[in-house]
C-alpha cells in the first residue's frame, strides 16, 4: 500500500512535470505574445515557474521517497527532528532571499507596463494622449473614439460596442473606466492585465507588433455575467484604422435613408 | 431583498440539480408554458389552458421544435416563415441557441423572467407583447428583423443587455428568427385569451385570425422606417439654440416636462410625491415597471447615439413608454408642432446636453 502512495505521489509530480513541457505545443500554456512588452511579462513567469517548479518536484519527491523508505521496512531513524535552528535557518533563508530577488528582478518590467511614466510620448514630449476611452460595465466593453475634435465626451465621439480596433506597430494608449463595479481589462495576447475601477481614469499602453484579432476579457469576477463579458482588439494596419473610423464617423452622419429597403 | 435571493438560489439550484442529474425531458415536455397572465385570464374557464396550449404548440411548435403551422393566406401568397431569411440552418437550432445565449434574461418563453433576470434593473424585456423600445420604424410598428440585428450588435448601452458581435453573423440572424417566433406566439396568445374573454371564442379560426393579424403588424414594419431625406442639418451654436428654446416651449417640445430644465430627467411631470412625501416616478412602462426618464448629462442613449438614433427616438416616441413622438404631432392649428430642421435642432440639442467637460 505505502509503495502504491509513494509511487502515486512519484507519478503526480512527473505528471505536472509533462503538463508544464508540453502546455505549449498543446495550446494550454499562454496564447502567443504579441506585444512589446510580452516578452518580459513572459521571463518573469518561466522564472517564476521554474522555481516553482523545482521546489514542487522536490517537495513531492521528497514526501514519495520517504513513504517508499517506510514501504520497504524502515532503516534510518524515525525520531522527529525538533529546535534544529541551522535547519530553520536554512528554510527562512532560502525562500525569503528567492522573494526578495523576485522582488528586485520585476522592477523593470512593472516600470515600463505601469508605472505612469512610461507612458509613451507624442513627438512633442508630452505624454500621448488616450487612443480611446474603454467602458466597462455589467457584462460587456464598449468603446469610445474621440472623433475628429480629439476630445471625450463630445458629440463627434464615435462608438464602438465590443470591438476595440487599434492602429498595429504603434504604442497605444487607453483610458479605462468603469460604469459600475470593479473589472479587470485583460488581452492575454498582451500579457495585459488591470484593474478598472468606478470612478477613476487608469491609463494603459500596449503596442500590438501583430495585426489581428485578440480576445478581451473581463478578468474580476463581477457579477453573475462575467463569464460571458468579452470582447475582441483587433489590431490593424494604419490605413485600415483610419478606414474603421471613418466607416464609423459616416454612420454618424447617416440619415437613416440606407434602412429603407 | 431576502425574496429575490431565495427565488435567484432556488432557481439556480434547480438548474444545476437538473444539469446534475443528466436531465432528459420527455417528449412533449419541451411546449412552451404559458403566460402567467393568460393563466389568470383562464382561471375561470376550465378546460381552457390546455385549449390554448395545444393551440399554440399546434401554431408554434415546441421548445425544441419551434414551427409556425403553415396556414392558407401564406401558402396563397408563397411564404413560409419556417425558412430561416438569415443564413443559420433552422428555427430549432435558432432556439437551441437561444437557450444558451438569452434564456438566462429573457425566459424560455421570452416573458423577460429568466434566472437572472431578478437581478438586474432594467428588467430584460418581455418579448410576448412584441413592443420593443428602440427600433427604426414609426407608429408604435413592431420591429423590423434588421431592428433587432441592430440590438443584437449594440447591445442595448446603459443596460445588462451586451453586444452579441462575439458571436458570427448567422448566429445573430437565427436568434433574431427565433426572437421574432417568441414574440408573435406571445401576441398571439394575447390575442387568443382576448377572443376567449370577448366572444368565448378559443379555436383554430380565432387562432389563425390572430396569426394573420400579428404577422400582418410585423410586416408594415418595414414601410415604416423613419429617415431624412437629404443630408442631415449640421450642428450649430444657432441649431443649438432653437433646440432649447423648442426643448423649453410648452406648446412646441415641451421635453422639459420629463426631462427637466438641464436633460438630468428630472422634470415635473416625471415624479410624483407619494402619500409619505416620497418622491416616485409619475409613470410606468407598457410593462409595469417604473419610468425614469432619460439623464441626457448621463452620455448613455440607450438606442444609440447618433443623431439618427435621437431623432428617430424624437419622431416616432419610445414604444412602449410614455415617451410621445413629436415627428408627426400636430397642434389645435392643424399644423405639426416641430417639423423639418427644427426636430434635427431638437436632436442636436439633446446631444449636446450629453457632452462632458474634458
Amino acid at each position: 500500500m505505502r509503495a502504491l502512495v509513494a509511487t502515486l505521489f512519484a507519478l503526480f509530480a512527473l505528471l505536472v512535470v509533462w503538463s508544464f513541457v508540453v502546455a505549449p505545443g498543446r495550446g494550454w500554456a499562454m496564447p502567443e505574445n504579441v506585444a512589446t512588452l510580452g516578452a518580459s511579462v513572459d521571463e518573469l513567469f518561466d522564472q517564476i515557474q521554474w522555481i516553482v517548479g523545482a521546489f514542487f518536484v522536490l517537495t513531492v519527491g521528497l514526501l514519495a521517497w520517504i513513504v517508499w523508505r517506510q514501504a520497504q521496512g524502515g532503516g534510518g531513524s524515525r525520531s522527529p527532528i525538533s529546535n534544529h535552528l541551522p535547519l530553520e535557518i536554512f528554510w527562512t533563508l532560502v525562500p525569503g532571499a528567492i522573494l526578495v530577488w523576485l522582488a528586485l528582478v520585476q522592477i523593470a518590467p512593472w516600470e515600463a507596463l505601469k508605472f505612469s511614466n512610461s507612458i509613451p510620448r507624442a513627438a512633442d514630449g508630452t505624454p500621448k494622449p488616450p487612443l480611446c476611452e474603454v467602458w466597462a460595465s455589467q457584462f460587456d466593453w464598449h468603446v469610445l473614439y474621440p472623433g475628429a475634435d480629439g476630445r471625450f465626451g463630445s458629440v463627434d465621439d464615435l462608438h464602438s460596442p465590443y470591438e476595440l480596433v487599434v492602429p498595429v506597430g504603434e504604442p497605444v494608449v487607453l483610458r479605462l473606466g468603469s460604469r459600475d463595479v470593479i473589472h479587470s481589462f485583460f488581452v492575454p495576447s498582451f500579457r495585459l492585465k488591470q484593474d478598472v475601477l468606478p470612478g477613476r481614469a487608469t491609463l494603459v499602453w500596449f503596442e500590438c507588433t501583430k495585426a489581428g484579432t485578440y480576445d478581451l476579457m473581463c478578468a474580476e469576477l463581477c457579477g453573475w455575467g462575467h463569464y460571458k463579458m468579452a470582447g475582441a482588439v483587433r489590431a490593424v494596419p494604419r490605413a485600415e484604422y483610419e478606414a474603421f473610423l471613418a466607416h464609423k464617423t459616416r454612420a454618424l452622419e447617416s440619415n437613416g435613408v440606407e434602412d429603407r429597403k | 431583498m431576502s425574496v429575490t435571493v431565495h427565488k435567484l438560489t432556488f432557481s439556480s439550484a434547480w438548474l444545476l440539480a437538473l444539469a446534475g442529474c443528466g436531465f432528459q425531458p420527455a417528449p412533449g415536455e419541451l411546449k412552451l408554458a404559458l403566460d402567467p397572465r393568460s393563466r389568470t385570464a383562464l382561471a375561470d374557464a376550465p378546460g381552457k389552458e390546455q385549449e390554448l396550449e395545444a393551440l399554440l404548440v399546434k401554431y408554434f411548435g415546441t421548445r425544441e421544435e419551434p414551427r409556425y403551422a403553415s396556414i392558407d393566406s401564406w401558402k396563397a401568397a408563397g411564404v413560409d416563415p419556417n425558412q430561416p431569411e438569415g443564413s443559420y440552418p433552422s428555427l430549432a437550432a435558432s432556439s437551441e441557441l437561444y437557450r444558451t445565449q438569452c434564456l438566462h434574461c429573457h425566459g424560455v418563453e421570452g416573458g423577460g423572467d429568466g434566472p437572472t433576470s431578478n437581478t438586474i434593473d432594467p428588467k430584460p424585456r418581455d418579448f410576448r407583447r412584441g413592443i420593443f423600445k428602440f427600433t427604426a420604424v414609426k407608429d408604435k410598428s413592431r420591429p423590423r428583423r434588421e431592428d433587432l440585428a441592430v440590438l443584437l450588435e449594440r447591445g442595448v448601452y446603459g443596460t445588462s443587455m451586451p453586444s452579441f458581435l462575439r458571436l458570427p453573423q448567422p448566429e445573430r440572424e437565427g436568434l433574431v428568427d427565433y426572437v421574432r417566433l417568441l414574440a408573435i406566439r406571445g401576441e398571439v396568445e394575447g390575442l387568443l385569451v382576448q377572443s376567449w374573454q370577448d366572444d368565448e371564442k378559443l379555436d383554430d379560426e380565432a387562432a389563425v385570425e390572430a396569426l394573420e393579424l400579428v404577422w400582418e403588424r410585423w410586416q408594415k414594419a418595414r414601410e415604416k422606417v423613419i429617415a431624412f431625406d437629404g443630408p442631415i442639418p449640421p450642428d450649430s451654436a444657432a441649431m443649438r439654440t432653437r433646440g432649447r428654446e423648442l426643448y423649453l416651449d410648452a406648446k412646441k417640445g415641451n421635453c422639459v416636462a420629463c426631462h427637466g430644465t438641464e436633460g438630468h430627467g428630472d422634470g415635473a411631470l416625471a415624479y410624483k410625491t407619494d402619500a409619505r412625501g416620497r418622491r416616485t416616478p409619475a409613470y410606468q412602462d407598457d410593462w409595469g415597471y417604473d419610468i425614469m426618464p432619460r439623464d441626457f448629462a448621463s452620455g448613455v442613449f440607450r438606442g444609440g447615439s447618433r443623431p439618427i438614433d435621437i431623432y428617430r427616438c424624437i419622431y416616432a416616441g419610445i414604444n412602449g413608454t410614455p415617451m410621445p413622438g413629436l415627428g408627426e404631432m400636430k397642434g389645435p392649428d392643424g399644423e405639426l408642432l416641430v417639423s423639418g430642421d427644427d426636430l434635427w435642432a431638437l436632436v442636436h440639442y439633446v446631444r449636446a446636453l450629453s457632452e462632458r467637460a474634458e
